[in-house]
């Protein structure tokens, strides 16, 4: 080992040791490189404790195990297994005598991804270049977003608040290069880096376990002596290339910024879902009042950084043995206000009457929509004007959740002739119409209805005396609904007044078409 | 009677039974006539009216309209129409003169929504006037919605059958609408700070 270290340079320069500089021609160059880079940190949320995160936070004893058969050894244990004496590597067999009602859980890559990604996607806030390729690991490039979040203090309080609220462990490293960042978490090394210069020297002290590399090769790395990255750096780098690989060598330029490190952006989901899973049974549809709220915080929060708003979401409760329910709800107008969408579901959780217990909750947005946003004036001359129009949306939110969509409506006139198509219900469509001169009645029956005739006189609630008309209309010819009728004001014996027709076509019939209200 | 010597009437200690009337807000009704007989000359906003009706058709929205029209026009608030008996006729609505962009239709399928609906649109803020059709009424329910009504300065104008006439209510003014052998006529059964009266042969409502 010595003796190859004589006869070639070292891997790479220590700087206390103020050696030659290491040979770069190796690395590539890329030809759009600007002569000063651009400076960049990367934040790296490493989340040790994941494997058993993801099946929820509760205290009861409880591992998570990997390898099969006989091979399975304890993972993670939680706190409650730790103090019990269970520790990481343990066989099953061995946790079990020293706690036997533990709960041991496989352990779940699946649920780990999709946990990762859902904090991703909650991180999101944070920057614009998000990398999770580990496993366990988040990166975020914060340069650019120090100045918006007041500095790396804040910053990196800001991000444990996020995380720390839904109660995962993290460590928290900052580096000039992902890799770095990366290992420095691992390490629990939390004083930041942040010049390219000093990493050989602060990343000497990393472990080689933190490194992700494969068991056998840091056996074989420990049987040389090799237990960091310093003493990795100080091997030549041709016999370290032709011994582990190309590969390795490339990982190590990489973490020290001399060769790029491209990352592939995490792109956040198109819409938002998430579940919450209970350890215990909600009997009463009131009682998930709490759940929903935190599920539309979530959402909000989703939503609000991307500039977001949803016309749709969905609740589904599960139940245990029963098929689930589903409350979809639409929204009046666009949103992003978690209160907003809350208060709407508390009307429909009051009147839901659950078919069983419900054990999980679960949301999912519909296609988030660009957000509008209407700003109030600045001078509020008119008191009497509700500053915004928010409230009165809400509150035709709220009718038509409990009423439907069809029974709440506002109404506009058409410009056509035929009394029943001159008005629709539904916005304008931008025409202006004015208003018929001649009388109409304000009340307008949906389908006219076909009077009696007695002693050839029509009849509704007595005979009809006609007052005025006729008031021909004829109209519709092009399409499939013409009507040709004579219309009437005429008065029943009591005293009320309709509009009545006769048709001009086929039997002739009497009509009651409208009351004059 | 004999009436006050003028020197007491003029004392700043003295209560005048009138003037809990004339401070409650009112809208004109639109009709001279009918004004001069209601307290504080015109319909009672932030409170209950209620007409008794037998039978529809004989003006009893024409009776409302001009008030609702000037309503419509004055704020940007909404004047929402619960559960008519039939389709308030949109070009009948504009010809009266009323903003159909503040106009408002909600027809719930059960009848226990209808109350739900009109105390929503009380309280909201957002509702210059509700209007609403119900057959049925108790004490307590109207109550709470002349609650809702006073909270937002909102007009609730409700239509009942004429068996309600012999229930009690809490709204600030009740009145009868009638066809009689002399036209149509509007009985004032209660107004709050008024008296009850009699309006024979309306020929403005008649058209």
């Amino acid at each position: 080992m010595s003796r190859l270290q004589e006869k070639s340079l070292p891997l790479f320069s220590i700087p206390d040791e103020q050696s030659l500089k290491p040979a770069c021609d190796a690395a590539p160059v890329s030809p759009f490189a600007s002569p000063v880079p651009r400076p960049v940190l990367w934040l790296a949320v490493h989340l040790p404790r994941l494997g058993l995160e993801v099946f929820g936070h509760n205290d009861g004893p409880l591992i998570v195990v990997t390898g099969q058969g006989a091979a399975r050894r304890v993972w993670i244990p939680n706190d409650t297994c730790m103090a019990a004496g269970i520790r990481p590597g343990m066989s099953l067999n061995a946790a079990f005598a020293l706690l036997p009602d533990l709960r041991a859980a496989e352990r779940s890559p699946l649920r780990e991804q999709q946990t990762l990604e859902k904090i991703a996607t909650r991180l999101g806030r944070f920057s614009p270049r998000i990398s999770c390729d580990a496993a366990d690991m988040v990166l975020l490039e914060v340069q650019g977003s120090l100045r918006l979040f007041g500095g790396l203090e804040r910053l990196c309080g800001a991000v444990r608040d996020v995380l720390s609220e839904s109660g995962y462990t993290m460590q928290l490293a900052l580096a000039p290069t992902p890799l770095a960042a990366a290992w420095l978490a691992r390490a629990g090394e939390e004083k930041p880096v942040l010049e390219t210069e000093q990493l050989p020297g602060r990343l000497g002290g990393v472990p080689l376990s933190c490194l992700d590399w494969p068991e056998q090769l840091q056996g074989t790395l420990a049987g040389m002596g090799i237990y960091t990255l310093s003493d990795c750096l100080r091997l030549p780098r041709d016999g370290f290339a032709r011994r582990f690989g190309q590969q390795r060598l490339d990982i190590l330029d990489r973490a020290l910024g001399r060769q790029a490190d491209p990352r592939q952006a995490f792109t956040p989901p198109a819409y938002f879902e998430d579940t919450l899973d209970f350890d215990f049974e909600v009997h009463t549809a009131s009682a998930l009042t709490p759940w929903v709220s935190c599920l539309l915080s979530r959402l909000q929060a989703f939503l609000l950084p991307r500039q977001l708003a949803v016309e749709r979401v969905s609740f589904e409760l599960a139940h245990n043995g029963h098929s689930s329910t589903r409350l979809p709800l639409g929204l009046a107008s666009p949103s992003c206000d978690g209160a907003y969408i809350g208060g709407l579901m508390a009307v429909i959780l009051e009147r839901l009457v659950l078919p069983a217990p419900v054990n999980a909750l679960h949301l999912r947005s519909g296609i988030p929509l660009p957000l509008r946003q209407d700003s109030a004036g600045l001078f509020d001359t008119d008191s009497d004007q509700p500053a915004d129009q928010h409230g009165l949306r809400e509150l035709l939110g709220r009718l038509r959740v409990r009423l439907g969509d069809a029974a709440v409506y506002d109404t506009n006139l058409v410009a056509e002739h035929r009394p029943e198509a001159a008005w629709r219900r539904g916005r304008a469509d931008g025409d202006v119409v004015a208003p018929v001169s001649v009388m109409r009645p304000t009340w307008m029956l949906d389908v006219p209805r076909a009077l009696e005739i007695v002693r050839e006189r029509p009849w509704y609630r007595g005979f009809l005396r006609i007052e005025s008309g006729p008031e021909r209309i004829e109209t519709g010819w092009w399409d499939d609904a013409p009507v040709s009728r004579d219309y009437y004001i005429a008065a029943n014996p009591d005293g009320a007044r309709f509009w009545i027709y006769r048709e001009r076509r086929k039997a002739a019939r009497w009509f009651l078409h409208g009351v004059f209200g | 009677m004999k009436p006050l010597p003028q020197a007491i009437l003029d004392q700043a200690g003295l209560w005048h039974a009138r003037n809990g009337a004339q401070r409650v807000a009112t809208i004109a009704t639109g009709y001279p006539e009918l004004d001069r007989q209601l307290p504080g000359g015109g319909w009672p906003l932030g409170a209950l009216t209620e007409l008794i009706v037998g039978q529809y058709g004989i003006g009893e929205l024409r009776l409302f309209l001009p008030a609702l029209s000037a309503l419509s026009r004055r704020h940007d608030r909404r004047l929402m129409w619960i559960a008519p008996p039939h389709e308030p006729y949109a070009p009948a609505l504009a010809a009266a003169g009323l903003d159909l962009s503040r106009h408002l239709v909600v027809r719930p399928e059960q009848s226990r929504d209808v109350l739900w609906a009109a105390e929503q649109g009380l309280r909201s803020g957002y509702c210059a006037a509700v209007l609403l059709w119900t057959e049925r009424l108790s004490d307590r329910e109207a109550r709470r919605l002349q609650l809702a009504a006073e909270s937002s300065a909102a007009w609730g104008l409700i239509f009942r059958p004429p068996a309600a006439a012999r229930e009690h209510s809490p709204a600030a003014l009740r009145l009868h609408m009638s066809v009689g052998s002399s036209g149509r006529r509007l009985q004032i059964l209660k107004a709050r700070g008024g008296q009850p009266a009699v309006l024979d042969g309306l020929h403005w409502l008649a058209h």
